[in-house]
């Protein structure tokens, strides 16, 4: 059943997508935003200490893309993405008996890379630093240690509308940063605007 | 046609010459991104199901381990273990050291048989491979293993001392014959030269000899790997509390946690208990902790601290001066040392007036370095070669000399035969304590305990 839904969305965006795929100009400067949900996919986490948990929040990415007349266009991206928060309630043992905390993760990154366009399906993948955010609170003290990463992203976005210079479409993103050994799917609207055409 | 093609700027799929494999694509990436949730390929060192014979056997008194020290030659499972293993026996473990394979068997000493048969059961390891299996061997003559079993001396007429048993692979019973036969006691007495120091509390976490680096869990093996002592990586948290770890940041490479990430001195001691274990689920250790475990859970018989920071000498030898006195009391052969790796800690060393803490130190980089700080020990990188004359000059002055970090047993030989170390830091103890057995000499240290 749910591959059965998972073909009628694609064929749906597919439709979509080919119907508007008519004037795209060859060269421009395209600002691009995306905004959605995101979920983290690795590591695995324990959940045996957590009293809250939730995997994932927002994501939110705006970047650049210059589209020439080679297929392939480069990208520059930046994003915020939160991936994981939770309270946790731990026995540690002597001298400091059970700790409570107070737990987010979340990532910044600055990705560059190729993207390609086929028709109105656009595909991107880019290497960059992604900073690791740890926002946790121990017994009244809260620290932000913060974990400096190379990453790897791909998106895969299919545009629905189009005018003139603005479009708006569905796009998915997964990166992978690499030490870290962390990991996120996103799920989201993005838009662009071309700022400069010629 | 769609709109490139039209604008003259060829579709993506004639370019290609076929259409572009998104699919796969896609799902390489899926690949990836799940790979890295993949659990560890762990080493599982096997047991023996049920606990094995040890389990319904007395203890071995503790002074009979000793009694068992020597070089052994190889009768069978020579292809294993070579022809010559060092054995090295202590209050908790007997260990057979081998340099071929860079293979050892780390056992336990039990007594069945009312006291009249003495059985070690193990498992051996090839230290820079995943190879394992069990291992189980009985104690001959029965007359010496009796005489063990009572915690006497071996009878002076008895044969001499032979192990014979078998070996398995993985978790197989053994079944493939091994056997060793007493040659001659050990060259360099264990009791009274500490010459080989592990590194990292016994071995690193990537070489995974049972227990995570720089844990209290792998200086309570370290023994049975063949070391005599232990060097450990000491820094200190945001609130000053001296904590065992190696890199300057929490990260997967060493640390589990889904917050664990970050600048270690950004971490109060309990950021780092309540979010962080070691790879292999184990605390991070206070540096107080990991002495205690070294002194009171093992017979080892020194520790060196690879203090990393500045701000970590005062409350590291603060600890450390602790230990040494306990120590004393104790009338343990332990000693605690301070190393300080670079100039810029030694220049801290002396501004700190670390000194008057009474713990003996330990200076890298130079001879210079060593005597402005009044160290007892120089630990230069192997890599400055053997420096026969520069050592020998630092012996003449009464300190010890300690190479780090050789494991490869071109460079242990090499060493041993072309100059006069007290020691080799080593991430194969095994390996070091069979070599310095038959190519090494005691020589006079600054620190011994």
């Amino acid at each position: 059943m749910k591959r059965l839904a998972a073909v009628c969305v694609v064929t749906a965006l597919s439709t979509l997508a080919l119907r508007a795929s008519a004037q795209e100009p060859t060269r421009a400067l395209e600002a691009d935003l995306h905004l959605g949900w995101a979920r983290q996919i690795a590591p695995s986490v324990d959940h045996t200490y957590e009293t809250w948990s939730r995997n994932g929040g927002i994501a939110a990415h705006g970047g650049l893309v210059l589209r020439s007349r080679y297929f392939l266009s480069p990208f520059l991206d930046m994003g915020y993405v939160q991936l994981y928060s939770s309270d946790e309630e731990k026995d540690v043992g002597p001298p400091l008996g059970t700790l409570k905390s107070q737990n987010s993760l979340s990532a910044w990154s600055l990705v560059g890379g190729p993207a390609v366009d086929i028709g109105r399906v656009r595909l991107r993948a880019g290497m960059g630093v992604y900073r690791l955010q740890v926002r946790s609170t121990v017994l009244g003290a809260t620290i932000t240690p913060t974990e400096l990463d190379l990453g790897y992203l791909v998106t895969l976005g299919v545009t629905l509308w189009r005018s003139e210079r603005w479009k708006l479409g569905l796009e998915t993103r997964a990166f992978l940063i690499s030490e870290a050994e962390t990991g996120a799917v996103s799920l989201g609207v993005c838009g662009g605007w071309d700022t400069v055409r010629w | 046609m769609n709109s490139d093609t039209r604008r003259g700027r060829p579709a993506l799929g004639e370019s290609m010459g076929g259409r572009l494999p998104l699919g796969p694509i896609v799902l390489g990436l899926a690949c990836l991104l799940l790979s890295c949730d993949a659990p560890n390929d762990r080493v599982i060192h096997p047991t023996f199901p049920d606990g094995g014979m040890l389990k319904s056997a007395d203890e071995l008194p503790a002074a009979s381990g000793a009694r068992l020290r020597g070089l052994y030659q190889v009768t069978a499972a020579g292809a294993r273990f070579g022809d010559t293993v060092a054995v090295q026996g202590t209050r908790d473990w007997v260990s057979i050291l081998a340099a071929a394979n860079t293979a050892y068997a780390a056992m336990k000493a039990g007594c069945i048989d009312n006291g009249h048969k003495l059985v070690l059961e193990g498992y051996w390891r090839y230290a820079h491979r995943t190879d394992t299996g069990l291992i189980r061997l009985f104690v001959d003559p029965p007359e010496a293993a009796s005489a063990l079993c009572a915690g006497a001396s071996l009878p002076a007429d008895a044969a001499p001392l032979r192990l014979s048993g078998a070996v398995g692979i993985d978790r197989d019973l053994p079944g493939e014959p091994a056997a060793f036969s007493f040659q001659e006691p050990l060259r360099v007495d264990p009791d009274h030269h500490t010459f080989v120091l592990a590194h990292r509390g016994g071995c690193r976490t990537s070489d995974d000899c049972g227990a995570s680096e720089n844990s209290a869990e792998v200086i309570r093996i370290a023994e049975s790997l063949g070391a005599l002592g232990v060097e450990v990586d000491v820094r200190v948290t945001a609130d000053g509390v001296p904590i065992l770890y190696h890199d300057d940041e929490f990260t997967p490479r060493l640390t589990r946690g889904e917050y664990c990430h970050g600048s270690v001195e950004e971490f109060t001691f309990a950021h780092v208990r309540a979010l962080c274990t070691l790879k292999y689920g184990e605390r991070v250790p206070t540096l107080d902790e990991a002495l205690a475990a070294a002194l009171r859970d093992t017979t080892l018989r020194g520790v060196w601290l690879d203090i990393k920071s500045a701000s970590a000498i005062v409350p590291a030898v603060h600890v450390a001066s602790r230990y040494n006195a306990e120590a004393a009391t104790l009338g343990r052969a332990f000693v605690v040392v301070a190393g300080l790796g670079d100039s810029d800690l030694v220049d801290a060393w002396v501004q700190q007036g670390a000194g008057a803490f009474g713990v003996p130190c330990l200076a890298e980089e130079s001879e210079h370095d060593v005597r402005r700080a009044g160290c007892l020990v120089w630990a230069p990188r192997w890599t400055l070669g053997p420096m026969a004359a520069q050592v020998a000059a630092m012996q003449g002055e009464g300190r010890s000399v300690a190479f780090w970090t050789l494991d490869e047993v071109e460079f242990i030989n090499m060493f041993l035969r072309d100059s006069t170390p007290n020691a080799f830091l080593t991430n194969r103890p095994g390996l070091v304590f069979q070599r310095f057995q038959l190519l090494g000499a005691a020589h006079p240290a600054g620190v011994e305990p």
